[in-house]
C-alpha cells in the first residue's frame, strides 16, 4: 500500500507530522516516551492555551513544545486583584475578563485612575538575570504602557512596543493598542537581586488586560505557569524514543526535524540528539544557529541562519559507518569524514542531555530513513517549499 | 477527527498521564541526597531529573525536626511518580507521600507520614509547587 499523500519522498521509515496530527508507522505511544511531572500549558493556533496532564506531550496545531523545567516566582500570576501581593497606586485592577485559556473572569483588567498609575509586586529573590513575560491585550491605550523588571529601590521601566511584545502564534511584533482582540505577549530581561514587577501607565484612563505574570531566573521565558500564593514550577519535558523503535541499531539513517523557533528568543535551541553512545552525541543542535557534527578529530558545523521570531528551520543529518552530515534550510551538505562511531544507541533524545537540549519551540514534523539518502534529496527536502 | 483521538488517547489513556505521587523527602544535605541509593538514581552527577523532582523546596513547618533533620536546614526534594513506588514507600528520609490527583479533586490527598505528624503536617507549606497541583497552603490534612 503507497504511503498517504502527504508523507515525504522518497518513502520514509516513519513520518511523525505533529502539527498535522498525521503519523505515518509512527504510533506516538509507542514511539515516545514522555517524563513530565507537571501539568503544562499548551498553545493552539486559535491562540488559546490549554492544560496538558502530567506526562502528556505539548502536541497542538503548532508542534510538540519540548522545554526544560522552570519556576514562576512571579505569585498570583492571573489575579492583580490580591493586594497583599499587587500593590496598586492610582491603579485599578479587576478580575474580570476572558483569559488567554478562554475562561471568564480569570484574568485582570488594570485601568489607571491618574497618570503615572502603578501596580508593582516585589520579590526576595537572589541577583540573577530574570525574564518577566505577561501576557497583554490593550482596552484604551493613549499613552505609553510600561513594564517593571527592576531591582528593589531602583525603579525602572520599559515601554512596550512591537519591539518587546508579540503576537504569540505568529511571532508579528505589535504594541498594545485599544481595542486589541488578541493578548500580546510581553517580555524584558533584567538583572535583578530582589525583583520588582508591574505596570506603570502614562496616561489617566488607560486600561488593559493582563494575564499569566510570569518571571523566570532565565534568559528567556517559557510557556505560561500558575501560580497563586504560591512560586510554582513546570517540570521539564523528557522525552525519549523508545528502545527498537526508528533506527536503533542500524548501520546507516537519516532524519529530517522541521521545527519553528521560540516566540520568546529567536536564539533558542533547535535541540536535539542522536546519541550513537550516552557519551557520544553525534548530532547536536546550538541555538538555531548551528548543527553540530560531532568527530573522532574535530567536529563539523553546519550553519542554521540567523532564525527568527517565524523562522521554521528545517534541518537533516544523516550517518553511515563511514561518515556523518547535516544540511540546514536547502544550504550546502556539511560532512565529517571522520564520524564518531558505533551504531545509534537511542536515536533521537530531546531534553536529556544533562538538562540541556531542550527543544524550547514547536518541533512540527520528525521523518526518519533507513538509508543515508542522497544529498541532493536532502537539499530538497530541507527547502523551504 | 484522528488527531483528536490520538490526542485524547494519549491525555487519558496513558497511566504515566495520570497526576502523579508526591514524595516529599528530606536529607541533612544536597550531597546526602545525591549519594542515598534510593533517591540518588535521580542525579546524574551533574543535574537532577527535573522531569520527576523537584530538588530544593523550601518548606515551613512548626516542627523544628523531621526525623532528626532540621526543617529548616535540611535539604527537601520532592520525588513525583505515576505509580506507587516501593523504594520511596519504604525510604525513611521520605517522610510524607501525597497523592496530587485527591488533591485536585478536593479528596483526602495524604498517602502516608510516618515522618510528619500532627501539626508539623497540618501547618506544612512549601513552595514551589508542582505546575497544576492543588494542594492547599497549608495542607490541613
Amino acid at each position: 500500500m503507497d504511503p498517504p499523500a502527504w508523507v515525504l519522498k522518497p518513502t520514509p521509515a516513519i513520518d511523525c507530522n505533529f502539527a498535522l496530527g498525521a503519523y505515518y508507522n509512527c504510533p506516538l505511544d509507542k514511539t515516545f516516551s514522555v517524563t513530565r511531572a507537571s501539568t503544562k500549558y499548551c498553545q493552539w493556533q486559535s491562540q488559546i492555551w490549554m492544560s496538558v496532564a502530567s506526562g502528556a506531550p505539548c502536541i497542538t496545531d503548532q508542534g510538540w513544545l519540548i522545554e526544560e523545567a522552570r519556576t514562576n516566582i512571579a505569585l498570583w500570576a492571573r489575579d492583580m486583584t490580591q493586594s497583599g501581593t499587587w500593590v496598586a497606586v492610582t491603579m485599578t485592577a479587576a478580575l474580570n475578563a476572558v483569559g488567554i485559556d478562554g475562561t471568564a473572569n480569570s484574568a485582570t483588567t488594570l485601568t489607571s485612575t491618574s497618570a503615572a498609575g502603578t501596580i508593582l509586586q516585589s520579590l526576595t529573590a537572589s541577583s540573577t538575570a530574570y525574564t518577566y513575560t505577561v501576557f497583554v491585550k490593550g482596552v484604551t491605550v493613549t499613552g505609553a504602557i510600561q513594564i517593571a523588571d527592576y531591582p528593589v529601590l531602583t525603579p525602572a521601566f520599559t515601554t512596550l512596543t512591537s519591539s518587546n511584545c508579540f503576537n504569540p502564534v505568529t511571532g508579528v511584533g505589535t504594541a498594545p493598542a485599544s481595542g486589541q482582540a488578541i493578548f500580546l505577549r510581553c517580555t524584558i530581561t533584567a538583572t535583578s537581586l530582589n525583583p520588582v514587577i508591574g505596570f506603570k501607565f502614562a496616561n489617566s484612563g488607560d486600561s488593559i488586560i493582563v494575564d499569566f505574570n510570569q518571571l523566570e531566573a532565565a534568559a528567556f521565558g517559557t510557556s505560561p505557569i500558575l501560580t497563586t500564593s504560591a512560586s510554582a514550577t513546570r517540570a521539564a519535558d523528557v522525552v525519549a524514543t523508545n528502545s527498537s523503535n526508528l533506527l536503533d541499531l542500524i548501520a546507516q539513517g537519516t532524519f529530517t526535524i522541521f521545527m519553528q523557533t521560540n516566540v520568546l528568543n529567536n536564539t533558542a535551541n533547535f535541540g536535539y540528539l542522536w546519541w550513537f553512545s550516552a557519551n557520544n552525541k553525534t548530532f547536536v543542535g546550538n541555538g538555531n544557529t548551528t548543527l553540530t557534527i560531532r568527530g573522532t578529530s574535530a567536529d563539523a558545523t553546519v550553519t542554521v541562519g540567523s532564525g527568527g521570531w517565524t523562522t521554521l528551520v528545517r534541518t537533516a543529518a544523516y550517518y553511515d559507518t563511514a561518515n556523518h552530515g547535516g544540511v540546514a534550510n536547502s544550504g550546502t551538505v556539511v560532512n565529517n569524514a571522520n564520524p564518531l562511531s558505533g551504531l545509534p544507541l537511542t536515536t533521537v533524545v530531546w531534553g536529556s542531555n544533562n538538562g540541556a537540549n531542550f527543544a524550547d519551540g514547536n518541533i512540527q514534523r520528525l521523518t526518519v530513513w533507513p538509508w543515508r539518502v542522497p544529498s541532493a534529496q536532502l537539499q530538497m527536502l530541507t527547502s523551504p517549499n | 477527527m484522528k488527531r483528536l483521538a490520538i490526542i485524547a488517547s494519549l491525555l487519558f489513556a496513558s497511566p504515566a498521564c495520570a497526576q502523579p505521587f508526591d514524595y516529599f523527602c528530606i536529607f541533612t544535605n544536597q550531597a546526602a541526597a545525591e549519594a542515598d541509593a534510593t533517591v540518588g538514581p535521580y542525579w546524574n552527577g551533574t543535574t537532577w531529573d527535573l522531569s520527576q523532582t523537584f530538588p530544593g523546596v523550601t518548606v515551613s513547618t512548626p516542627s523544628a525536626l523531621v526525623d532528626g533533620i532540621s526543617a529548616v536546614t535540611g535539604f527537601w526534594i520532592v520525588v513525583s511518580s505515576p505509580v506507587d513506588n516501593a523504594a520511596l514507600d519504604a525510604k525513611a528520609n521520605c517522610v510524607m507521600k501525597l497523592d496530587r490527583q485527591a488533591a485536585i479533586l478536593g479528596n483526602a490527598f495524604v498517602v502516608a507520614a510516618t515522618g510528619l505528624t500532627g501539626t508539623g503536617r497540618t501547618s506544612f507549606t512549601f513552595q514551589p509547587v508542582p505546575h497544576g497541583s492543588r494542594y492547599p497552603r497549608p495542607l490541613g490534612q
